[in-house]
């Protein structure tokens, strides 16, 4: 059996090594090709936040954050260097949260605002392997924040990968970026330069929910309550602040929304910054899409959001 | 549990390490339970369709054993057969048979329906379990075989798991034997099963289930493409099922033969075979030589006349078709080579002369004419009803209409390459490329193994140091393939004969 077991162990290592070879040609020996893509800057943010000393101001959210923050303002507004990982919600939470992991000082301050719809699944049916694969653009270091089922998608993505990698290198696909979604609406730091002075969102083409005491799901509150111990353990602070919303969205009532609020707070131990009354925007302020801010929206907000960060730093 | 996926990579070595650790006693039990696992991990509660038939043929056979009164014997011989078979109508041939008497009494304007549908999943494997079953009852009547008294080890025989599922349907003179045997792990055994294992992969993965895309795309739309599509369509689904059905059995046969077992050979390259009776001692060689034993010679085989001899063979035919599914495109199917064969007999009996000359070219036009009528009657096998069939028959004909050209042919392949997986340039050529080169060579190797009588294990043998870099490319090619389907359609495509 030794022999046997020999012989099969130096074919699948030879076997493995071919996958490895290949896997590091179409990594390394062809250049990037998803630069221009909306998600590919993850990059700057990573670099922004792995940069970044602290104490400073971690944004953590999908798209939202990208569209209704205002970094330079927020950053003057509290006095502290802000690293806003918000960009696309088919990142997920999880792979969002962990990779704020990467830089988390004393004195932090970790602001979770997770669009409302994304609270209510599976930690694994928030990611797209697409947006993750092309978004991350080669930069492997960033597998590592990748969860073991996502790191098993990835595996099964990757012929895929390899394909769609060559086609563009080949100029056989020359994909075409729409107006906001390309990585040059964004610059070096990750911030959204983009103009947004108008309003285009239709809103009859969105549809309505409500959100309520059982809303969220149990495992992202069980992530969030592990999320916390890890943020204490590093001396940082970590509170929640729910990201604005077009009003007509959410028909819950009054009571519904505090029931939301206060099972999140009291299940996690985090506490939420500001009402969710608060942040149901009129179409007016929002630009595309119903998480999405336009120029106005986004002052509006990033007002609010220093004079929340401002009066809980004065409690803490 | 599929053979074709993780699980299975990393169930087989489990089973072979722990089969090799413990005590010999302990053995036939440890594989009765991997067995039952094995299956259950399909669909837990259809076990019990293998126990029912397991203890029944277990106790008919004891009994029968016991028994000097022949006609006692044969009585409790055609209980098992009957129970048997009973089990095998219900769950596979029921809703086929009520439909057609409802069909039937509306043709003849009668005014009854039997309003009763099952509509249940057919059971895994059912046929060749059954068949193995009835098999062990009727070499026990026969006295062929000693009756097994440890139910342990005949369960094991039953289910089996290389074999459980697709076959081989094995015989109890050669399988039930081995389970008394003492085996120790071999080196030889093990790289003759791995050479199984990893052709077995290649046919069905790569060859079978990238050729099972195009074939799924064109039979489930016939009314969409005419001529030469069609045509590709066919030539590509007898490709399809031999690397389906012939790589299930390799991968059988290796995984067995790791464990120290030796399953029948099911496949001897049968697209190589010069007429449909060579064809048929070369294809699923296991239920061939099963309707042989069991039922042909029972018939009379060629002992009772030309004629009978003639009665004989269209009976087996036709139920060989109706072993492979309950629908009439699989009758038919049976019964075009039941004409294929008769016509056969007839001929060699009044017509056969046998000129050398020209013998090349002879035996070239032979193995042609062959692969024509059975790709011929493939068409039935394949359609998803009479209609499609008839549809695919007139269709294939019109390769000068505009639908039906090469041009067309070519637009085809890669609109459904774009549209099966994803719209990429590189990954046209790349399926292509790995279909060609899948395909080049089954055939060099199924014709060197033809030439020189090997199996898979000899033609590796006289490959020399060249089969290295073969097991290499191959298992190269099989992952990535394997890892591309999963992530076009979430997992590798099931076994075609699983169905049956």
């Amino acid at each position: 059996m030794k022999k046997f077991l020999i012989k099969l162990g130096i074919f699948s290592v030879v076997i493995c090594a071919t996958f490895i070879a290949f896997f590091l040609i179409i990594v390394y020996a062809i250049p990037s090709q998803f630069n221009l893509e909306y998600h590919s800057v993850i990059n700057r943010k990573y670099d922004k936040l792995v940069k970044t000393e602290g104490p400073k101001l971690i944004y953590l959210s999908g798209s939202s954050g990208a569209f209704c923050v205002n970094n330079e303002k927020l950053s003057n507004g509290i006095n502290l260097p802000v690293v806003n990982l918000g960009l696309h919600a088919s990142y997920g939470i999880r792979f969002i949260t962990e990779m704020s992991k990467a830089n988390i000082d004393e004195g932090d301050i970790v602001v979770i605002a997770f669009e409302f719809t994304t609270y209510a699944s599976k930690l694994d049916e928030l990611s797209d392997i697409y947006v993750m694969t092309s978004g991350i653009n080669d930069n492997m270091q960033l597998i590592q924040y990748f969860s073991n089922s996502e790191k098993e998608k990835l595996v099964y993505y990757f012929p895929t990968y390899v394909f769609q990698k060559i086609d563009r290198y080949r100029k056989h696909t020359i994909p075409k970026y729409y107006d906001i979604y390309s990585s040059n609406s964004f610059d070096l730091d990750g911030n959204l330069i983009y103009n947004r002075d108008e309003s285009k969102i239709d809103e009859n083409s969105i549809s309505s929910f409500v959100i309520d005491e059982g809303y969220v799901n149990d495992e992202i509150i069980e992530y969030f309550k592990k999320y916390k111990q890890y943020i204490d353990s590093k001396g940082a602070q970590v509170v929640f602040n729910f990201s604005p919303l077009l009003n007509k969205t959410l028909i819950s009532n009054k009571e519904q929304l505090e029931n939301f609020k206060s099972y999140l707070e009291d299940k996690t131990g985090i506490k939420a910054l500001n009402s969710i009354e608060d942040v149901l925007f009129e179409s007016e302020n929002l630009y595309d899409l119903n998480y999405h801010c336009n120029n106005k929206g986004q002052d509006i907000y990033t007002d609010m959001l220093i004079n929340n960060i401002n009066k809980y730093v004065k409690e803490i | 549990m599929l053979f074709n996926s993780v699980s299975y990579v990393i169930f087989l070595p489990i089973i072979v390490l722990i089969y090799f650790l413990i005590p010999q006693k302990a053995r036939n039990l440890f594989l009765l339970i991997a067995s039952y696992y094995f299956y259950a991990c399909w669909m837990p509660k259809y076990l019990i369709l293998i126990i029912i038939p397991t203890l029944l043929t277990y106790f008919i056979s004891i009994l029968m054993d016991k028994l000097e009164n022949d006609k006692k014997r044969k009585l409790l011989l055609f209980i098992g057969i009957f129970i048997n078979l009973a089990i095998l109508f219900v769950f596979k041939y029921f809703d086929f048979f009520t439909n057609n008497i409802n069909d039937l009494f509306k043709l003849l304007n009668i005014n009854i329906n039997l309003n009763i549908k099952w509509s249940i999943l057919l059971p895994v494997g059912i046929s060749f379990y059954i068949f193995q079953s009835i098999g062990y009852c009727i070499d026990v009547y026969r006295k062929d075989v000693e009756v097994e008294k440890n139910i342990i080890t005949y369960a094991l025989f039953i289910s089996f798991f290389p074999q459980l599922v697709a076959g081989p349907i094995e015989r109890s003179k050669n399988l039930l034997k081995q389970f008394h045997e003492k085996h120790s792990f071999s080196y030889e055994n093990a790289v003759c099963g791995m050479r199984y294992i990893i052709v077995g992969m290649f046919r069905k993965v790569v060859i079978a289930d990238l050729t099972a895309v195009f074939v799924n795309a064109i039979y489930n739309n016939v009314s969409n493409y005419t001529g030469l599509t069609l045509i590709f369509a066919t030539l590509l689904f007898a490709i399809q099922i031999y690397c389906d059905f012939s790589g299930y059995s390799m991968i059988a046969i290796g995984s067995a033969k790791i464990l120290g077992f030796d399953l029948m050979e099911n496949f001897k390259s049968p697209y190589f075979s010069q007429n449909i009776s060579e064809f048929w001692n070369r294809w699923h060689i296991s239920l061939s030589t099963w309707f042989r034993d069991y039922l042909y010679i029972p018939l009379g085989g060629n002992r009772k006349g030309f004629k009978r001899k003639l009665i004989n063979i269209f009976i087996i035919f036709l139920a060989s078709g109706l072993w492979h599914g309950a629908a009439w495109t699989f009758i038919i199917w049976g019964l075009l080579h039941a004409f294929y064969r008769l016509v056969e007999e007839i001929y060699k009996k009044y017509f056969n002369n046998s000129s050398n000359k020209f013998k090349n070219l002879k035996v070239l036009l032979k193995i042609a004419c062959t692969f024509f009528l059975v790709c011929f009657a493939w068409i039935f096998f394949r359609a998803n009803g009479i209609n499609d069939a008839f549809y695919v028959i007139k269709s294939s004909l019109m390769i000068t209409s505009e639908g039906g050209s090469l041009r067309s042919l070519l637009n085809n392949i890669f609109l459904i390459i774009n549209t099966s997986f994803f719209n990429s340039h590189t990954l046209r050529y790349f399926i292509i490329f790995i279909m060609i080169f899948g395909i080049i060579h089954l055939i060099l190797e199924d014709y060197i193994m033809y030439k020189n009588n090997y199996n898979i294990s000899s033609f590796y043998q006289k490959l020399g140091k060249f089969r290295y870099i073969d097991y290499y490319i191959l298992t190269v090619i099989t992952i990535f393939v394997f890892v591309l389907l999963n992530a076009v359609y979430g997992q590798t495509g099931q076994f075609i004969y699983f169905q049956f």
